[in-house]
Formats: C-alpha cells, sequence, structure tokens
C-alpha cells in the first residue's frame, strides 16, 4: 500500500526528468530540421530555376552560332597572331596608307576583365597582346586606319595614339598632307573559362544572352590568312 | 488506489507515445525529406557545372569583355569631334591620345594672336570636347604661335 502511494509521484518525477532529457529536444531537433529541409527546398527551388534558365540559354546559343563564333574570333583563345598580322595588313593597305614599323611590344596577362569587376570570381583571365604599328599617309588615310581598327573583328583596345605631321628637310613647316600615325592597342585573347567547382555562375540568373556587343557592330571585312603551299630545300633563300 | 497506479502508467505511456512519435515524425517527414532534397540539388548542380555550362559561361564572360571593349574611346570619332573645332589658320601639328592618364592632347599652331585666342575659345565652348585645358603656349623659331591643350576623355 505504501508502495503504491509512491508509483504516482515518482512516475511524474520520470515523466518530467524523461520529458527535459528526451522530448524537449527531441521537438527541438523536429523544428530545426522543419527549418532546415525549408532552407534546402529553397535551395532547390533557385537550382531550378537556374537549370530552367540554362536550357533557355542553351537553346538560345544553339540558335545563334554565327554569333557564338563571332565572339570567339572577337576575344580568342590563342593569341593568333596571323590574324593580327593579316588584319591590321588589310586595313593598312585598304585605307591607302603605308606601314612603317610593326611591332609586339609585350604580351601581358591580365586578371580581370575590368576594373569594376575585381572582386568579383567570374573574370575572364584576359590576356592582350600589345602591338604598335606606325603609318604614313594622309589625314584621310590615317583616319581610316583607326575607323578600321575600331571596327575589326578581333577586340582590341587602344592604349596610345598619336598622329603628327612631318616636317621635310626642305620646308620648316610641317606638312599636314603627310602623317605619322603610331599607335598601340591590345588585342585581347583569353583562354576557355571554367566554372570553379561548388560555384553557380551569375549567368544562369538570366534567361538570355545580350549580344549586342557583337551582334550591332558593323564589323570591317578582312580577308583570311590564305595557307600557301609551303617547302623549300633551302630555307635560307630568300 | 489501483486508479493511481493506472494513471501513473497512463502518464509514463504518453511521454514516450509522444517521444516515439516525434522522432518517427522527425525522421520521415525531415530527415529523410532532407536527403532527397539534398540529393535533388547535387544532381541539379552537375547540370551547372557540365561541358555545356561550362561554354555559356565563358561566351558570357567573353561578351561582357565585349561589351567592355565597345565602350572604350574610339580614336577615328575623337579626331571627327576636334575637326570642326579648327579655325581657319590653325593647324594641328600633333594629336594624341593616352588611355591610361585618359585624355587627348593637342598640339597645333596658328598664324596670329587674334586666332590664336578663337581657336583656344573654340575648345573650351565645346559641348563635345569638356574641359579642355591650355597646357602650353609659345613662339616658334618662324614667328607661329603655338599651342597645346588636353582634353580629358570621359570613356573607359
Amino acid at each position: 500500500m505504501r508502495l503504491k502511494l509512491f508509483v504516482f509521484p515518482s512516475a511524474i518525477i520520470v515523466s518530467i526528468a524523461f520529458l527535459i532529457a528526451y522530448v524537449i529536444p527531441a521537438y527541438r531537433e523536429m523544428k530545426e530540421k522543419s527549418a532546415l529541409l525549408l532552407e534546402e527546398q529553397k535551395k532547390l527551388e533557385n537550382i531550378n530555376e537556374k537549370v530552367n534558365n540554362f536550357s533557355a540559354l542553351s537553346a538560345s546559343v544553339s540558335s545563334n552560332m554565327s554569333l557564338m563564333n563571332g565572339v570567339l574570333e572577337y576575344i580568342p583563345v590563342s593569341r593568333s597572331e596571323d590574324d593580327i598580322v593579316n588584319m591590321i595588313g588589310n586595313i593598312v593597305s585598304g585605307s591607302g596608307a603605308s606601314i612603317v614599323d610593326l611591332q609586339i611590344i609585350s604580351d601581358s596577362n591580365k586578371k580581370t576583365s575590368s576594373g569594376k569587376k575585381e572582386m568579383s570570381v567570374e573574370n575572364l583571365k584576359r590576356q592582350s597582346l600589345n602591338i604598335n604599328v606606325k603609318v604614313v599617309g594622309s589625314y584621310d588615310n590615317t583616319k581610316a586606319v583607326l575607323t578600321k581598327l575600331s571596327h575589326l573583328s578581333r577586340g582590341n583596345m587602344v592604349q596610345s595614339a598619336i598622329i603628327e605631321s612631318q616636317t621635310s628637310a626642305q620646308q620648316q613647316t610641317p606638312n599636314g598632307n603627310v602623317l605619322v600615325l603610331n599607335v598601340t592597342t591590345d588585342f585581347l585573347y583569353a583562354p576557355l573559362a571554367k566554372i570553379q567547382s561548388g560555384q553557380i555562375a551569375k549567368v544562369f540568373s538570366q534567361r538570355s544572352l545580350d549580344f549586342s556587343p557583337i551582334a550591332n557592330r558593323s564589323l570591317e571585312v578582312v580577308t583570311p590568312v590564305i595557307p600557301e603551299q609551303s617547302g623549300k630545300t633551302n630555307p635560307f633563300i630568300p | 488506489m489501483d486508479n493511481v497506479v493506472l494513471y501513473a502508467v497512463f502518464l509514463l505511456l504518453v511521454i514516450f507515445a509522444a517521444y516515439g512519435g516525434i522522432m518517427t515524425y522527425t525522421e520521415y517527414a525531415y530527415t529523410r525529406e532532407i536527403v532527397k532534397t539534398k540529393e535533388a540539388i547535387r544532381s541539379q548542380e552537375s547540370k551547372l557545372s557540365s561541358e555545356e555550362a561550362n561554354k555559356i559561361y565563358d561566351l558570357s564572360l567573353r561578351l561582357n569583355e565585349a561589351s567592355t571593349i565597345e565602350r572604350t574611346v574610339k580614336m577615328n570619332e575623337m579626331l571627327s569631334n576636334v575637326e570642326p573645332l579648327i579655325v581657319g589658320g590653325s593647324w594641328l601639328t600633333s594629336f594624341g591620345y593616352d588611355r591610361e592618364n585618359n585624355f587627348i592632347t593637342l598640339k597645333g599652331a596658328v598664324n596670329s594672336l587674334d586666332i590664336l585666342a578663337k581657336q583656344l575659345y573654340n575648345f573650351r565652348t565645346s559641348s563635345v570636347l569638356l574641359g579642355s585645358k591650355v597646357e602650353s603656349l609659345g613662339v616658334d623659331t618662324n614667328g607661329k604661335h603655338m599651342f597645346g591643350v588636353q582634353i580629358p576623355v570621359s570613356a573607359q
């Protein structure tokens, strides 16, 4: 009888102890997992949206192959010096000017695509081939060279340019009809960019790509390099 | 008194049942769902790092770069902007652009001081080439008045 008197209070004590030791932590864990699930579901929703955008982008790229090739021509993956030489030769002769000098100044590696984006991880590993071109011609000729240079199908950024009139030995005043243009420009190229593991690229937040920098350009038509049959028994003979 | 024992047992059973219920519900409703959702995320993420995804990523970066190049100063346009500002009796001897400092430098000569004044006025009041600054003035051995003007360039 005495034992029975202790049963109920003991049961209450055991219940409270069990509640504190197991039930309440289990309930808290349930709440935490519920919040975690909600978070993961949001993440999944977000990724699903990005995958949908990726499908739309993929379809857009497939239907714009010529533009895509144009982009790769504008900023190629390699230096392609032959293209640069060919392009410069084409624009100088097409402008009626004469080339005096053509030099590679430097090949620089630039980490970022623009100053503004230095904080971002998403950058093209832009490299540039710094070329110096010196041409002689009339004002119209030199202006045409600069116009054609800005419309080249290969992306380049003029770093410096100077047009000066020439002073001949006979004349004391400069001759404004014969000008020397000395232009230094960076021809850009960049290896293929890869998404870092675990990173979701920003581009997948949009459903289309803006091709306008390439599509809206009136490109300078340059005759491509025509390969010639090669082979000489003595390669030192001109 | 038997009822007291029954209540005690019932109380313990309720507590144990609540614990069991919470544990089972957590397992089925949350733990397993979290695992499934994480797997689904991983699977979707792998699509966003596929070869095709890399191609689009690379293309987007190249397009950004192309857009930056498009915004750079076009020398031919700068020349076109300068042309209408040159007055009769004045001529340029040098036109220079330096991207690092982002300005164009014009050097020229004029026949007389009044033409020089008109020329400098044209640069100063130009609505296209803003902020011009006269850097140098002088007279050469032939008596021609020389000038040097610097004009900041707003584009990248």
